[in-house]
């Protein structure tokens, strides 16, 4: 590549070894971070480079999940891709995933929902976009889920060629993707009827008219199938759907499900979860777009393993240790869920933080279901910096305090579930809190799904 | 009956908009934290009959743990409870004993304004009669005078508290942060921890006193150091997190009033273990303490930088 260029990349590498041989973690924010303050131009010279373009995934549950697996398939099907694979979405994550692949021709970004807007213009139009969802999640950095809609839909006015594949369950990402008149693939679930009564929701009012939207079924958080009784707003309709009653997930976890619409075929996922069987379909949407072959497709998701903390598994002694990352209502939720759809006895652990990166605010804490979706757990303990404010949680959502503990650290937490004698613990942190996850359980052994 | 059922079959008069209450409506509460004292309102003891308004509308910050605290806190107790959920045009029962209003997005503010104009005259009423009338941020602000937009248009208010809110001038930044407010009560002074985050500037008239000073964080307007209102038994704060279970002697407080509207002993308000609680507030003020420390290091960092600046010009 240009001469220009090779500074901030040699840049952006030095440090990302350097913080690698400090031992500071995973290095995959901080190199960009520096090379966006010291090459506003590092960006989209790069991207001037995608000579196969560029596709990005936002929303706000789901990206990591979706590109990673769209990474794969992509992979398997021979492309040269750049990726920034760690969940690390912001411009100064993608810069670094571009030092570490400077001469690839594809760019698949997951893209942070609030910079969007700004990461397109910084890089290039892109050829296809990924919805996933709107939740609400760090209310303090971002405001409403209604501000986050406005973004997207001056963002796409300004992309006149790009493909959108877009989750049709979900009112507000339906409406942007419609607003925008820009093609758009639907995808969604069938079959379902229930199963997010009580589930505190971002879109109760018609995006379009503001009357009361109502839903015939709603299943997780906002999405559903709804209908405007005032506008005839509705749920558009699907070109790929996953026939969600027919889910049957084995006692190993796989999951499988039959797929209708543009591919007629099961689909089979080795992470459990109704919200993975989203990540699939957006991945599927995307990668037919792209020109990969649904069989082919379907085989790479088949053996899609997941990242570090989305519901990946380790294993020491007789301990088993689940990790998912749980970070907004709507995503905990689906995982309180996912858990208790597991049999057997189990053990608990939350890691609340409240540190910029998770929000400060968390009173989105208090918006679980945890009265309805709590499994029943043999005993919980809480850490992280808000660990007491979760245990409070706890104690108002019907838990016995007796059943209830907080210590300072995870590795305590533990060793106080080990000494217990239980073996089956799911490990839910915030976004912060993955680092010290990782740190604590460097030691054990990961488990193959 | 169901808390369902009390929303519709125990209101009396003619809903505001029939149309809008015929459709079926989603409640966003787990049935199992209303229960409790559903089943208490059975019995022959007086039972508090509390009001959510806008329960799906106004739903942002957190608000449902205001009303598990509120439920949770008089079951514990055994104090009869009912609770009657009460949405954009539905009709709300007379004589409530404790009235709560939460936070929303900004796109439904001006359909929420509109419909509590219409419940004024319903309003003011359960305030003069000692009813508890308890609002969190949008719910404070759209209780007093006027709220002025950005662009200077003017979205009434109830005008019950003796304030008025100018929304956030081009380039002023949104309150944001932990917060704690030191709060005057008659067996003396308590502590308020929670999390604010507001763009609107509130200022308090001569009619209404502050609900309290503010120790860290930024309050009603970020300057003149007052945070939330109260008057009478009518009571309104910024603060979410949410605010009551942390702040457990607030929530005992509104009890305490609302029992007292309803017919009952206060003294059925007694202690209970609130270790829990009271570790969580002492968190949430320690998460305050140390962003003030934080903030403070880097002034302190600034200026020694300006100083040593000057030093070298």
């Amino acid at each position: 590549m240009a001469g220009m260029e090779l500074l901030p990349r040699l840049t952006a590498r030095a440090l990302a070894s350097a913080i690698k041989l400090a031992g500071a973690g995973q290095a995959s924010s901080l190199p960009g971070k520096v090379t966006n303050r010291l090459f506003p131009g590092y960006l989209h010279a790069h991207a001037a480079g995608l000579t196969e373009g560029l596709a990005i995934v936002t929303g706000t549950n789901g990206k990591t999940t979706t590109a990673n697996m769209a990474a794969l398939v992509l992979q398997d099907a021979g492309r040269q891709i750049v990726h920034n694979f760690e969940g690390a979405n912001l411009l100064s994550g993608i810069a670094t995933a571009f030092s570490r692949r400077p001469d690839a021709r594809f760019a698949l970004l997951e893209v942070d929902e609030a910079i969007a807007p700004l990461a397109v213009r910084c890089l290039r139009p892109p050829g296809a976009i990924v919805l996933t969802n709107l939740f609400r999640d760090q209310l303090d950095r971002y405001g409403e889920v209604d501000r986050l809609a406005t973004g997207w839909q001056k963002m796409l006015e300004e992309l006149p060629d790009v493909t959108l594949i877009a989750n049709a369950d979900d009112p507000l990402v339906a409406w942007v993707a419609q607003q925008s008149g820009r093609p758009t693939v639907f995808f969604g679930v069938e079959g379902l009827t229930e199963g997010a009564g009580n589930e505190v929701s971002d879109v109760t009012t018609c995006p379009r008219c503001a009357t009361m939207l109502h839903y015939s079924a709603r299943w997780l958080s906002q999405l559903g199938e709804y209908d405007c009784p005032n506008c005839g707003f509705a749920r558009p309709p699907r070109r790929l759907w996953a026939q969600a009653d027919r889910l049957v997930t084995a006692p190993d976890g796989t999951v499988t499900v039959p797929l209708g619409g543009d591919v007629q075929a099961g689909l089979r996922l080795r992470v459990p979860g109704l919200h993975t069987v989203y990540n699939a379909l957006g991945t599927l949407a995307l990668t037919s777009h792209l020109g990969v072959a649904s069989e082919q497709a379907l085989a790479s998701l088949a053996r899609y393993q997941p990242v570090f903390g989305r519901w990946s598994c380790v294993r020491r002694g007789q301990t088993l240790v689940q990790v998912n990352l749980a970070k907004n209502p709507a995503g905990m939720n689906q995982t309180l869920r996912t858990v208790g759809a597991v049999p057997g006895p189990k053990a608990l652990i939350f890691v609340l933080n409240d540190n910029i990166a998770d929000g400060r605010d968390i009173s989105w804490i208090w918006d679980i279901d945890m009265e309805d979706l709590l499994p029943e757990a043999e005993a919980i303990v809480t850490t992280g910096t808000r660990r007491h404010e979760m245990a409070l949680r706890l104690k108002y959502a019907g838990v016995p305090t007796a059943k209830v503990q907080t210590t300072p650290s995870l590795a305590a937490a533990l060793e106080l579930l080990q000494r217990r004698g239980q073996n089956s613990i799911y490990l839910l942190p915030t976004y912060t809190a993955l680092k010290e996850v990782r740190r604590t359980l460097a030691g054990w052994d990961p488990v193959a799904q | 009956m169901s808390a369902r059922d009390a929303v519709t079959t125990g209101a009396s008069g003619e809903p505001v908009n029939p149309g809008h209450s015929a459709r079926p409506r989603q409640t966003d509460y787990p049935a199992e934290i209303t229960r409790a004292g559903e089943q208490a309102c059975q019995a022959s003891l007086p039972c508090i009959e509390a009001v959510h308004l806008y329960p799906t509308t106004m739903n942002t910050y957190g608000d449902r743990g205001n009303v598990a605290a509120i439920t949770r806190r008089a079951a514990w107790r055994g104090i009869p409870l009912r609770w009657h959920f009460v949405e954009l045009g539905e009709a709300a029962p007379e004589g409530a004993d404790l009235v709560f209003i939460g936070g929303g997005q900004d796109r439904v503010q001006g359909a929420v304004a509109e419909d509590l104009g219409r419940r004024r005259d319903w309003l003011a009423a359960a305030a003069a009669s000692g009813a508890v009338i308890f609002g969190v941020c949008a719910g404070l602000q759209l209780l007093g005078r006027r709220y002025v937009a950005a662009d200077g248009s003017e979205l009434p208010g109830l005008g019950l508290f003796d304030l008025e809110t100018l929304a956030a001038k081009p380039g002023e930044w949104r309150l944001i942060g932990n917060v704690v407010v030191e709060v005057a009560m008659p067996a003396g002074p308590r502590l308020l921890a929670g999390f604010e985050n507001h763009g609107g500037r509130t200022r308090l008239g001569p009619g209404s006193q502050p609900l309290g000073r503010v120790l860290l964080g930024r309050g009603n307007n970020g300057t003149d150091g007052t945070e939330g209102v109260r008057q009478g038994t009518m009571l309104a704060t910024y603060l979410h997190g949410p605010v009551l279970p942390k702040n457990a002697w607030l929530t005992d407080h509104l009890l305490t009033l609302a029992l007292t509207h309803a017919g009952g002993d206060p003294a059925a308000i007694t202690p209970l273990d609130d270790s829990f609680e009271l570790s969580a507030q002492a968190e949430a003020i320690a998460r305050a303490e140390g962003d003030a420390q934080a903030a403070h290091g880097m002034q302190e960092k600034l200026v020694a930088v300006a100083r040593r600046l000057r030093r070298a010009i």
